[in-house]
């Protein structure tokens, strides 16, 4: 039962001629898409390739003034700060799989083990990601705060634990700001996971009671293969989107203390918007880019290896 | 079948061009009729200079936002421009300086005609080439001559002028009275005891905290703040940033005084203990710990005098300031201030209606009633609002007829007790200094970096964090620099 | 109400076993106290907002306030001209919902099960737009706005670039995708034999096939459209086109604060709603078996 159905294309009527079954049978499925391609063009690939370009130049504003060929990229990976960044921008990704990864596996497991509640507990979860950024930003100022003020402090004194500097606290800003994206996101996580467990033939799992397999083999032979290509695609999606973690640092932290939360994508927006010097920023953009590249390309190696196995 | 799959596909997308053809009709009737949009702005730029009465579509960037309690006086003064101006149409829009949009805004042609900045900006957005060359009309109208040299100069690039300054500001003390009162720290004119050098600025610090139990001192380390309110104490230990030898710039900010100075800061926090808990801060954060009371004093400056009493509701008067304490070697403020620019696809005509857009609110160096009119209009109506009118910061003017009418006007319609005020108007012995010359805003972020350190780290060694940030500006910025 | 009981690894019998029955209710604590972790910060930050600004604000926070102030929820609802604001954003969530799904659907759809020759090639650039971060496309994007490739038309004050984006999401495509996959190909096959175009399989066989993470897809767009503000604040300038989120933006330094979480709140009440009605039918258990006829 583990291996997957093979699949192949819907073959709609195999003609001959090469060109004719192209027009007959491939045709029509890219005219469908048609729409699809022009927003991605629009709004993704068009401004994608020319930020590309734009990486090599001189700029003033975002126009060309002079090709510089890599100077853009030697100056952005010679500044002091770069090394560290790009150790805290894996740091990021390390953290979310510690911390983020299998938590909204487990909670939509649970959720769909319930009777009753359930709609409650989906809402619960997810109820995190629906409150506005600044709502959110507010929440964790009074969270996080590092006097004896600050909610969290005030719960370790009631446990009589000592207080934390929590956000100030180089070696703990990273696995908080991680914390904090956790809350936030893995109700949706969890929600496309249930959506998943809904596939799962229900007889599957009745048979395998009959045959005597206990909660945690069902867990490991049933539930776990159905479901492990979504968890391969949210695995890799996790990995992609903490690679470019931007916008809780930049409002908690901005970086600091003293670089410790610093992003490539924190950097990259820095040189852009502060510092209106777009060559720079782009330069970022695009290393950025070649690393996560490099790593999908390695996953899918390994994804289709441990497949094939 | 697939005859007919193609026929819906072709009809779909038919629908889909023809409703985003008709949606963007819409706007484009909008936009033609509004100078904030690139396209419509050739036409207008040409039948300006063509037919003369052609009207002109000015779009205006200084405006209050739709919830503003200012927005009437402004809709009477956009009444009595358009009256005079007959082949102006204005085109309103409020315009606030963000860091997130402004790019985006500025690289598409979506800036209004007129907007405001303040002067941390000018350089870059000129040497990006956002902002529009007005030498010519500076001239016209006397503004280059009646405008504080000193302040032009930072608008000036290869001796053209940029940028129009409307007010400036030196760093000053903030005082929060209610505080100063708990803590038994106000004369019995009920003014506080101003702290006369950096070491007194401790111990008045370290008295509230221990009174009151609020934070003492307010000091920002986020949004490159950090290193710009470092400037002023580092200056007054005497210290130096950015020094040019040899035709060379150099990092100056590891000398034994910018290491004592940064020992103050750190001071501050482990051994006075008198800075908030959260050190990850910036001014914003400011407005309101100091306008719900919960810090006692704060670099701040004239300019941002009403934000806590409009945002946090606090009292007009709760505030008082004093001048820059004294350091061992020096006592300087930083200056910097507001301006207002034109975007860089502004016509002639566009240009000179801004220039008489500020003429009708009051600014502008002449000094007859009717000029000085909108400027009464502005105080009475803050004065109407419950709001601070009386002090000032530095003033955008140095022609002494228009500073003394100016002052009258202010005297007529003040709002707090100028005693509280006083001692930083007068700013007795401050050296102003502006802004340093090289990468401002990246030593800014340096230096934040390193303050952040001390503020966190117990152990932190100033002279190595210091040593370490100059070597890196030298290597990042200064060894670049032409 | 059999979906429900059998979608569970637990099955009816197991709990005849007691280690099971503690199980269940270990469970079940778990999550009360996870709910609870997700559900008290906010809404105790956010009725915060009933209490006057001094208090509000207060470090530390009083955690049941002393000060209650009612009439500001009306005050805040007539200020910021809610009912405008409603009404405008749930015709930007209607566009957004149907562009999403239909567009990234179509795309999964192609992905998964068409897969006409040079699929995996496009299927790589889709998967690169995600690695290739916002912000650098943000100015370029900006442009194509205000004026549209080929069309040359100025799409600001239009909810046409939200939409359009909408019906652009790599994420989207790579889940939608992931889910397309699992349907078995005998059900596709079968359809085709019945003589089903590729749009009308799309329609009748994959779509209710995929209800769960259709509304999956369509809750986080739901949700997007109420709290996203950058591309809203930056398209929509004119007020009669404001959103609830733009509003809030726009009025951040001229309404005090208490009255802006309470807009805030305003602003999350109806997704929260939008959400209790379509999170249901991501749990309706659809059996494939089940649709044979």
């Amino acid at each position: 039962m583990d291996t997957p159905v093979s699949r192949t294309p819907v073959r709609f009527e195999a003609k001959p001629a090469k060109w004719k079954r192209w027009l007959l049978r491939d045709f029509p499925s890219w005219l469908l898409i048609v729409p699809s391609l022009l927003l991605f063009i629009v709004f993704h690939w068009q401004p994608l390739i020319s930020g590309f370009v734009l990486s090599f130049f001189q700029t003033k504003g975002y126009n060309a003034v002079k090709f510089i060929g890599l100077q853009n990229y030697i100056d952005v990976v010679s500044n002091s700060v770069f090394q560290q960044t790009v150790v805290n921008t894996f740091l990021y990704v390390a953290w979310s799989l510690v911390i983020g990864f299998t938590v909204p596996i487990a909670v939509a497991v649970m959720i769909n083990e319930m009777r009753r509640m359930q709609s409650f507990f989906k809402f619960a979860v997810y109820f995190p990601g629906m409150v506005p950024g600044i709502a959110g930003a507010l929440l964790w100022t009074f969270m996080f705060d590092p006097g004896p003020g600050g909610l969290l402090n005030m719960l370790l004194a009631k446990l009589g634990l000592p207080m934390s500097e929590w956000l100030q606290n180089s070696s703990l800003t990273i696995p908080l700001i991680i914390l904090t994206m956790t809350w936030r996101g893995f109700g949706g996580t969890a929600i496309l996971y249930m959506a998943s467990l809904q596939g799962v033939n229900h007889e599957l799992y009745e048979a395998a009671a009959i045959d005597g397999a206990g909660i945690r083999q069902r867990i490991r032979h049933i539930t776990i293969p159905q479901i492990s290509s979504i968890i391969g695609i949210l695995l890799i999606l996790q990995i992609i989107g903490v690679f470019q973690v931007l916008y809780e640092p930049l409002t908690m932290t901005e970086g600091g203390p003293n670089n410790a939360s610093m992003s490539l994508m924190l950097m990259s927006y820095h040189y852009a918007f502060r510092y209106f010097e777009a060559g720079r920023s782009l330069a970022v953009g695009v290393i950025t880019f070649v690393l996560l590249a490099v790593m999908t390309a390695l996953y899918f190696r390994l994804n289709r290896k441990s497949n094939t196995d | 079948m697939k005859k007919r799959l193609g026929m819906t596909l072709g009809a779909a997308m038919l629908l889909f061009a023809a409703t985003a053809c008709s949606g963007g009709g819409d706007t484009g009737k909008d936009g033609s009729a509004g100078g904030g949009d690139g396209k419509s702005q050739p036409a207008t730029t040409a039948a300006g200079a063509g037919g003369g009465k052609q009207e002109i579509v000015f779009a205006n960037g200084d405006w209050p936002k739709a919830q503003d309690k200012k927005l009437p006086q402004y809709e009477d003064w956009k009444k009595k421009f358009e009256a005079d101006n007959p082949n102006i149409k204005m085109k309103e829009e409020n315009f606030q300086y963000d860091t997130n949009t402004f790019l985006p805004k500025a690289e598409s042609g979506q800036l209004p005609n007129l907007f405001g900045t303040w002067f941390t900006e000018p350089k870059k957005i000129i040497n990006a080439g956002y902002a529009a060359d007005i030498t010519d009309m500076m001239k016209r109208y006397g503004y280059d001559k009646a405008l504080n040299p000193a302040m032009l100069e930072l608008v000036r690039k290869d001796g053209k002028i940029y940028g129009i300054p409307t007010s400036g500001y030196y760093m000053g003390l903030w005082y929060n009275v209610n505080l100063f009162k708990q803590a038994g720290l106000l004369d019995d004119k009920g003014i506080p005891k101003f702290p006369r050098t950096y070491d007194e600025l401790a111990q008045t610090a370290k008295t509230i905290k221990d009174k009151t139990g609020k934070a003492g001192f307010f000091f920002p380390t986020k949004n490159n703040q950090g290193g710009w309110q470092f400037m002023t104490i580092a200056w007054s230990y005497g210290a130096e940033f950015e020094k040019q030898a040899g035709g060379k710039w150099q990092a100056a900010f590891n000398s034994p005084e910018a290491v004592q100075a940064l020992q103050y800061m750190k001071d501050l926090k482990w051994k006075y203990n008198v800075l908030t808990d959260n050190i990850l801060v910036e001014v914003n954060d400011m407005f309101r710990l100091f306008g719900t009371d919960q810090v006692g004093m704060a670099f701040g400056s004239t300019d941002w005098m009403n934000t806590p009493i409009n945002d946090y509701k606090m009292s007009k008067d709760n505030l008082a300031m004093s001048a820059v304490p004294a350091g061992p070697k020096a006592r300087i403020a930083l200056t910097g201030g507001n301006l207002m620019m034109f975007s860089n696809n502004s016509t002639p005509e566009q240009i000179d209606a801004g220039f008489k857009w500020l003429k009708i609110k009051g600014f502008s160096p002449e000094v007859d009633a009717n000029a000085l009119k909108g400027m009464e209009e502005t105080l009475a109506s803050d004065k109407g609002l419950n709001r601070i009118v009386g002090p000032h910061g530095m003033l955008a003017w140095v022609n002494p007829e228009r500073v003394d009418a100016e002052n009258a006007i202010r005297d007529k319609y003040k709002t707090v007790n100028l005693d509280l005020w006083n001692d930083y108007m007068k700013n007795d012995g401050v050296t102003l200094k502006p802004e340093e010359p090289i990468n401002a805003q990246e030593l800014y972020k340096t230096l934040d970096a390193v303050v952040q350190a001390v503020l966190t780290d117990k152990n932190a060694d100033p002279k190595a964090l210091l040593d370490k940030a100059a070597a890196d500006f030298q290597r990042d910025y200064l060894d670049k620099a032409k | 109400m059999r979906a429900k009981e059998s979608a569970g690894i637990i099955g009816k019998l197991d709990f005849r076993s007691r280690s099971i029955r503690v199980l269940y209710g270990f469970i079940f604590i778990v999550l009360i106290v996870v709910s609870l972790a997700c559900l008290l910060p906010p809404l105790w930050v956010l009725s915060s907002s009933l209490k006057d600004i001094k208090e509000f604000f207060a470090i530390p926070p009083t955690l049941i306030p002393h000060t209650l102030q009612f009439d500001k929820l009306w005050e805040t609802w007539s200020q910021l001209n809610f009912t405008r604001l409603y009404a405008n954003t749930l015709l930007m969530t209607v566009g957004m919902v149907a562009f999403s799904i239909l567009f990234n659907g179509l795309m999964g759809y192609f992905f998964a099960v068409l897969k006409p020759a040079g699929h995996r090639f496009v299927f790589v650039l889709v998967l690169w737009t995600m690695l290739l971060p916002n912000t650098l496309g943000m100015v370029p994007i900006f442009k194509n706005i205000i004026d549209f490739p080929v069309l040359g038309v100025n799409l600001t004050n239009t909810f046409w670039p939200m939409w359009m984006m909408a019906g652009a999401h790599a994420f989207y495509v790579i889940v939608f995708k992931g889910f397309f996959e699992g349907i078995p190909q005998a059900l596709i096959d079968a359809a085709k034999i019945d003589g089903g175009t590729r749009l009308a399989i799309f329609f009748r066989i994959v779509v209710p096939l995929s209800m769960p993470v259709m509304m999956a897809i369509t809750i986080f767009t739901v949700n997007a459209t109420w709290a996203d503000f950058f591309w809203p604040y930056m398209v929509l300038k004119d007020k009669s086109m404001w959103t609830v989120i733009v509003a809030i933006f726009n009025l951040r330094t001229v309404v005090p604060l208490d009255i802006q979480f309470i807009a805030l709140t305003f602003a999350i009440i109806p997704p929260a709603l939008l959400f209790l009605f379509f999170q249901k039918y991501i749990m309706q258990g659809f059996t494939f078996s089940g649709i044979r006829g």
